[in-house]
């Protein structure tokens, strides 16, 4: 039960994550997420105004940029974006700022492998420091496959994705991981042959490559969606710290 | 909103005057319009819920091209041709070649694009193809090689879209598929730095290799639509713009998953997923029998 | 989006503190704002803080062949698009005059100033060199983004190192990182630029100017330096008319900030090599 990164002793274990919220003076809202030695920047601007070509007259226009850390910018990053925004314009509340946009840069600051979920997390906390009104929160990890053990690694580094069969990003958000836990506690869920835990796996956004089977797939959810509640119980610690400190910095 | 003002006529359903064709019902209120038919089980095209739409095949449409085909998903037509070039390798990687997707998608194939750079769309699904060609292990690179750090192949495979119609991923990675088992590129000689492939004769077995090919993964897609997330096979561009999300499900004829991707909407439960899954077993099965009747 | 012109307030407040030779955030003329430096865990990556403006400067390298008419030079790349992140003014794939101006600056103070030996990048000639590419990503945008791009772009480089190789014949070996310790590369000299800027018709100048003391400003001028009093580039793009004699007056201001700057980029070099020394022991 070993793997190359030496810094972790288990296959399940995350690398140490951590933020910090209001990082830049130009943006609305700025956010830096890291996963060991991935980190990812993200800023936001909005809701601001937006071109008319692109305005649209009943909910904001969610715009993500998203850029490498060498290199210009191409088509790895424009499926980047489109992931990014796709996932998030369900969870905007962007009905209530018509005509405007919203704009999310991603900026990778250090790769070292689970770039989608770092930029993931980021964009949530960078919303969030935005005051975006938001439905719910969201969290995200990566796994793999291991070639010749065919162990499942958590979170893995570049050089740990290297050997991998397969690759899987998944988002949970906060949401509906509570609905369908519950749902699945009453007893009220349609497919009562599953168990409750996996009930409670609800996905938001999955994005897998490489071989893998069925019951893989549906394992390594499983795993994500158990790390993916640490995040969750992350970002809300993180949140509630700054909000104390920003109320006892206005009524002291 | 949609709702609000569509229950308007209904309410004055006794006065002639309010009343709506259907097309401009549709017009008027696609996913209300859409909804009455997603109630009763069926599509506006007639097609079920879970029904794909009528597929064909053909390879070796391009006579100019190493290998080609084109693929018909209802209202989508694309065409896939790949041009092998000789090319110098990288200097990291002496013995492989290259195999390079793109996706065209003009503004001949529908209105919805623009003219010039490559727009969004495009680039996301030739994205999606690159990376279930090289992470699924659809060809070995090796095998591209003519003479190690001097020479390789490139693969130029180029997807035009000619007719869009929905559903642009999965009628591609097909093209894709067939087009490359269609491959043929005449065996070239390598000597003192200079590589010579014979034109001339008629290309025959002994003339010219054939691609080795792993595995054929072909993908299924689904749209989700409504909060209820009920799943659309296949969805036309109508349906994928009134649409919430969708679901790739991408598989191989040893029944390995290749890719699977489920983009928008809210959390779709795992039940939901196993039930792409195995709608997409059925799917690629058939699509596997339409390809290998050519 | 449009940049927001400051109110006629602003200005005027900001000039007539000029005037009295004081500047809104409390620093005299010819102060720089504090500069932070620091490192990630790879080579070559340093993110530079000049007060709010925030550049991340990373660098990188892969083996290719040379032109045919230089078959002993290796490359030196510069990657200096602006992402919105810095300010909602920039566009993606569109460039403004002011991004080609900042942009054509930097690669003028870093490239054509010959810091880095591109010579010593050749591995085999006419077959294979090194190609160092710099990206260069502005994060915050608070003004001065070409000095703080240029000591982000110098920093990384003296930080950067490069894979080992052994050439033995034709056949070149390519060390990773754990069998070899990796190499520096050969920097000639560490130009750093100074930025000043004019108010009053020439009257008023200050370096370093932030991004509303840009906005007012009249004209600007950028110098590069090193500390051996060399001037690499001197840049003044229209704008103000200016005296001989200012600027000889402020190519000795700048020789001072050059001095002071190449001091805390040397000392941010060490005491970094000295962590990595201890965390690898």
């Amino acid at each position: 039960m070993s793997r190359p990164d030496r810094s972790r002793t288990s296959a399940h274990q995350l690398r140490p994550f951590f933020s910090s919220q209001n990082l830049l003076n130009r943006a609305d809202g700025s956010a830096q997420f890291d996963f060991g030695g991935s980190s990812v920047m993200c800023s936001v601007v909005g809701p601001a105004e937006v071109r008319i070509r692109d305005e649209k007259l009943d909910r904001a226009t969610i715009e993500v940029v998203a850029r490498p850390l060498v290199g210009i910018p191409s088509i790895k990053e424009k499926a980047r974006e489109q992931n990014i925004r796709e996932t998030l314009e369900p969870l905007i509340l962007s009905g209530l700022h018509p005509r405007t946009g919203i704009q999310i840069v991603v900026q990778t600051m250090k790769d070292d492998g689970c770039i989608l979920s770092t930029a993931f997390n980021a964009t949530i906390m960078a919303l969030m420091d935005a005051g975006i009104p938001l439905k719910s929160i969201l969290g995200s990890v990566t796994c793999m496959v291991d070639e010749k053990t065919n162990q499942i690694w958590l979170d893995p580094t570049t050089e740990e994705l290297a050997q991998a069969k397969s690759a899987h990003v998944f988002v949970f958000d906060n949401k509906s991981s509570i609905t369908s836990a519950s749902a699945g506690a009453q007893g009220k869920d349609a497919d009562v042959d599953m168990d409750q835990d996996t009930v409670g796996a609800a996905i938001l956004f999955s994005d897998s490559t490489g071989l893998f089977t069925e019951e893989q797939y549906f394992e390594c959810a499983q795993i994500c969606f158990k790390a993916a509640q640490a995040i969750h119980g992350f970002i809300r610690t993180a949140i509630a710290k700054k909000l104390e400190k920003e109320y006892q910095q206005t009524h002291a | 909103m949609d709702t609000t003002t569509a229950t308007t006529p209904m309410n004055l359903e006794n006065s002639p005057a309010f009343t709506f064709t259907a097309s401009t019902f549709q017009k008027l209120h696609p996913i209300e319009y859409f909804r009455k038919f997603v109630s009763q089980g069926v599509r506006p095209d007639g097609r079920l819920l879970n029904g794909f739409r009528p597929t064909t095949v053909h390879v070796g449409v391009i006579t100019t091209a190493n290998g080609s085909a084109m693929v018909r998903l209802g209202g989508t037509t694309v065409v896939c041709g790949i041009k092998a070039e000789v090319a110098e390798p990288k200097l990291d990687s002496p013995d492989q070649g290259y195999l390079v997707p793109n996706v065209d998608l003009s503004p001949m194939c529908s209105s919805a694009f623009r003219p010039g750079p490559p727009g969004e769309q495009a680039q996301v699904v030739s994205d999606a193809i690159n990376r279930v060609l090289k992470e699924s292990k659809v060809l070995d690179l090796k095998d591209l090689c003519i003479e190690e750090g001097k020479a390789v192949w490139t693969l130029w495979v180029d997807i035009v879209c000619v007719s869009y119609d929905g559903n642009i991923y999965d009628a591609a990675l097909a093209s894709v598929m067939a087009a490359l088992a269609n491959v043929r590129i005449r065996n070239p000689s390598y000597a003192g730095g200079i590589i010579k492939v014979a034109g001339g004769e008629a290309i025959s077995d002994e003339n010219s290799f054939r691609l080795k090919l792993n595995r054929t993964p072909l993908s299924s897609s689904f749209a989700l639509f409504d909060t209820s997330l009920t799943l659309l096979a296949d969805p036309n561009f109508a349906e994928e713009s009134i649409s919430q999300g969708q679901i790739s499900i991408t598989i191989d004829e040893h029944d390995e998953l290749c890719a699977v991707s489920k983009i928008g909407a809210g959390s779709s439960s795992q039940a939901l997923l196993r039930q792409c899954v195995d709608r997409a077993r059925e799917r690629s099965k058939e699509l596997r029998a339409i390809m290998s009747a050519q | 989006m449009k940049e927001i012109e400051p109110s006629t307030n602003e200005r005027e407040f900001v000039l007539a503190a000029l005037k009295d030779g004081a500047r809104i955030d409390g620093r005299n003329s010819y102060d720089f704002r504090t500069l932070r430096l620091s490192f990630g865990s790879d080579y070559g990556a340093v993110e530079v803080q000049l007060g709010n403006t925030r550049v991340l400067a990373k660098v990188s390298c892969e083996v290719i062949r040379p032109f045919t008419d230089k078959p002993t030079e290796g490359f030196l790349v510069f990657n200096t698009e602006m992402s919105p992140m810095a300010s909602s003014t920039f566009e993606v794939g569109r460039q403004t005059d002011e991004e080609v101006l900042v942009s054509r600056l930097i690669e003028k103070a870093m490239k054509r100033s010959r810091a880095l030996d591109t010579e010593g990048l050749c591995i085999v000639a006419g077959e294979k060199v090194w190609s160092i590419r710099v990206d260069i990503h502005f994060l915050d945008h608070d003004g001065n983004l070409v000095d703080a791009a240029c000591i982000a772009a110098i920093t990384a480089l003296m930080h950067f190192r490069r894979p080992d190789v052994t050439v033995v014949g034709e056949d070149v070996t390519i060390h990773t990182l754990e069998q070899r310790n990796p190499v520096p590369l050969s920097i000639h000299h560490i130009p750093i630029c100074v930025t000043f800027a004019f108010f009053h018709h020439g009257e008023h100048m200050i370096v370093d100017p932030t991004y509303l003391e840009e906005q007012i400003k009249q004209g600007d001028m950028t110098i590069t330096l090193n500390v051996h009093k060399e001037v690499c580039a001197l840049s003044k793009a229209g704008g103000l008319p200016m005296k001989m004699d200012q600027i000889l007056q402020s190519t000795k201001i700048a020789v001072v900030k050059v001095t002071e700057i190449t001091a805390q980029i040397q000392a941010a070099l060490e005491a970094d090599a000295k962590k990595r020394q201890t965390s690898r022991k």
